[in-house]
């Protein structure tokens, strides 16, 4: 196992973010992880990174942890070369690396650009670009393609399965897209703090919402009833169905 | 090692490529310098041979240490929760490594901002000696040390930026209007002394004070300041080091 997980607890105040999670995730592996907002996704993240330690439990990762998160972590005022340079040499990993990663992103042209005129999708691939400049063994992923373009976020996800499968990367995705919960080789709901696998049978438990012209986002069944409910009193339209189950729709307007 | 370089790297590029920053942290000191030095000129002008610009020189080179510590420190709090920082304390660099190298580089950094300002010694009327201008360039990258390191202690515990300005308006900047800066510690109020001398910043103060006007204007032996500026170089470096932390 390339990630284990192991009875984790977090208290943040008087709130249990994260109750006896276990898991195990193994090398070549997407694991989507879904779940309401505020309901522990990205705390498991961060403990898995070490940014955050838990009260109880264990964590064990093997080999570099990559960590890509909704915000960029790029430096605008550096170039695309420089912000890879200064990740790269922090790591002390190769610096060699970087140009065949920047030819496969095509970034090359924009290499010498500073980050911070960059389109947003270019930004979230120099983001994925960064996480990948060391090598990572694990590749943490909190919701990176939020905010982006149908097409980007399609490139996104083939990139992310394809490398995940090549070179044997552990991938942890917290998503709400159908996408990427597709794409993932097994699917994990976090629901108050703690965390359930879904079998296939069961990923209907997930809801489908499309909000305008908005890509559909997968959630709980709560999440989704309240989501409807804040549609009908707000007077915005939204589509909502149970995922796998065909031709059941359900639409509040 | 590659950690501190490469941090020191970054925050060197970031500054030049942010000219503004250096403005801001000349400008105002040196504005205050023109401004008090020529309006209390005709009152308080007997503090130093070079009047009482020549006497506020000291203070606002702190000053400007101080500010570039504090810009520096405070962009360490973004950088930690949305940028490059969070992706970097989620990797194996120990994080030591990485608070050293923010230190090194912003008292660098400060250094570079401060001791420019030495040239208004000069311009005030003020006459240094060689050794004058070392001892000054001492308590000067003693001062960028110890402000970078509290400054960035600080920011590595302040859970968002208003805290951080919080703990700023509440320690720094008074530590900076009771260190001396405005008027000399050897004539206060005795009360006033005791809390002059008791601070921290009031030492590189002096010590810059003792190198370009020839005394620091401290009660007590020059020596004893000399080394506190030392102490208060290497207990905030370390502070800012050891206080470095993933979360």
């Amino acid at each position: 196992m390339t990630v284990s997980v192991e009875g984790v607890s977090v208290r943040l105040g008087e709130r249990e973010v994260l109750l006896d999670v276990s898991a195990e995730f193994s090398a070549g592996e997407v694991a989507a992880i879904v779940g309401a907002n505020g309901s522990g996704k990205s705390t498991l993240l961060d403990v898995i990174a070490g940014l955050r330690r838990p009260d109880v439990g264990r964590v064990g990762v093997s080999g570099q942890i990559g960590f890509v998160r909704q915000q960029p972590a790029i430096d605008r005022l550096l170039t695309v070369r420089e912000n890879l340079g200064f990740f790269v040499d922090v790591h002390g990993a190769d610096r060699s690396r970087i140009g065949p990663l920047l030819d496969r992103s095509g970034l090359a042209d924009r290499s010498n650009d500073r980050a911070g005129t960059l389109s947003g999708g270019m930004l979230r691939r120099l983001d994925l670009l960064r996480a990948l400049s060391v090598g990572p063994r694990v590749l943490l992923l909190d919701e990176p393609t939020s905010g982006l373009d149908t097409a980007s976020r399609s490139a996104f996800v083939t990139v992310v399965r394809e490398l995940t499968t090549r070179d044997e990367i552990t991938t942890l995705w917290v998503t709400h897209t159908s996408e990427e919960t597709d794409a993932a080789d097994r699917v994990f709901m976090m629901n108050g703090g703690r965390l359930t696998e879904l079998y296939p049978h069961q990923r209907e438990s997930l809801w489908e919402i499309t909000r305008g012209g908005e890509p559909p986002i997968r959630v709980p069944r709560a999440e989704a009833q309240a989501v409807v409910a804040s549609a009908i009193e707000t007077g915005h339209g939204v589509e909502c169905r149970p995922v796998l189950i065909a031709g059941q729709r359900g639409a509040a307007r | 090692m590659s950690v501190v370089v490469a941090m020191l790297r970054r925050e060197v590029t970031r500054f030049v490529r942010q000219p503004i920053r250096a403005a801001a942290t000349v400008g105002t000191p040196a504005l205050l310098l023109l401004g008090l030095g020529a309006g209390l000129a005709g009152e308080l002008g007997g503090l130093s041979d070079a009047g009482y610009a020549g006497f506020l020189l000291p203070g606002m080179i702190a000053m400007a240490s101080l500010f570039a510590g504090v810009f520096g420190a405070i962009s360490l709090i973004d950088d930690r929760d949305n940028g490059p920082m969070l992706a970097i304390l989620a990797g194996p660099a120990p994080v030591r490594r990485i608070g050293f190298g923010k230190v090194l580089a912003l008292a660098l950094l400060a250094i570079a901002q401060s001791a420019p300002l030495l040239a208004g010694a000069w311009l005030v009327g003020l006459r240094p000696t060689a050794g004058g201008v070392l001892l000054a360039l001492a308590g000067i990258a003693a001062l960028a040390f110890g402000t970078a390191g509290v400054a960035l202690a600080i920011a590595w515990r302040s859970p968002d930026t208003g805290a951080f300005h919080g703990a700023m308006n509440l320690v720094l900047l008074p530590s900076w209007m009771l260190a001396g800066a405005f008027y000399p510690p050897d004539t206060a109020h005795p009360v006033m002394r005791w809390i002059t001398l008791a601070d921290p910043l009031s030492w590189p103060v002096a010590t810059i004070r003792l190198g370009l006007l020839g005394e620091s204007r401290m009660p007590g032996p020059d020596w004893v300041f000399v080394t506190l500026t030392i102490a208060f170089a290497l207990v905030g470096g370390a502070c800012g080091t050891l206080m470095a932390r993933r979360r």
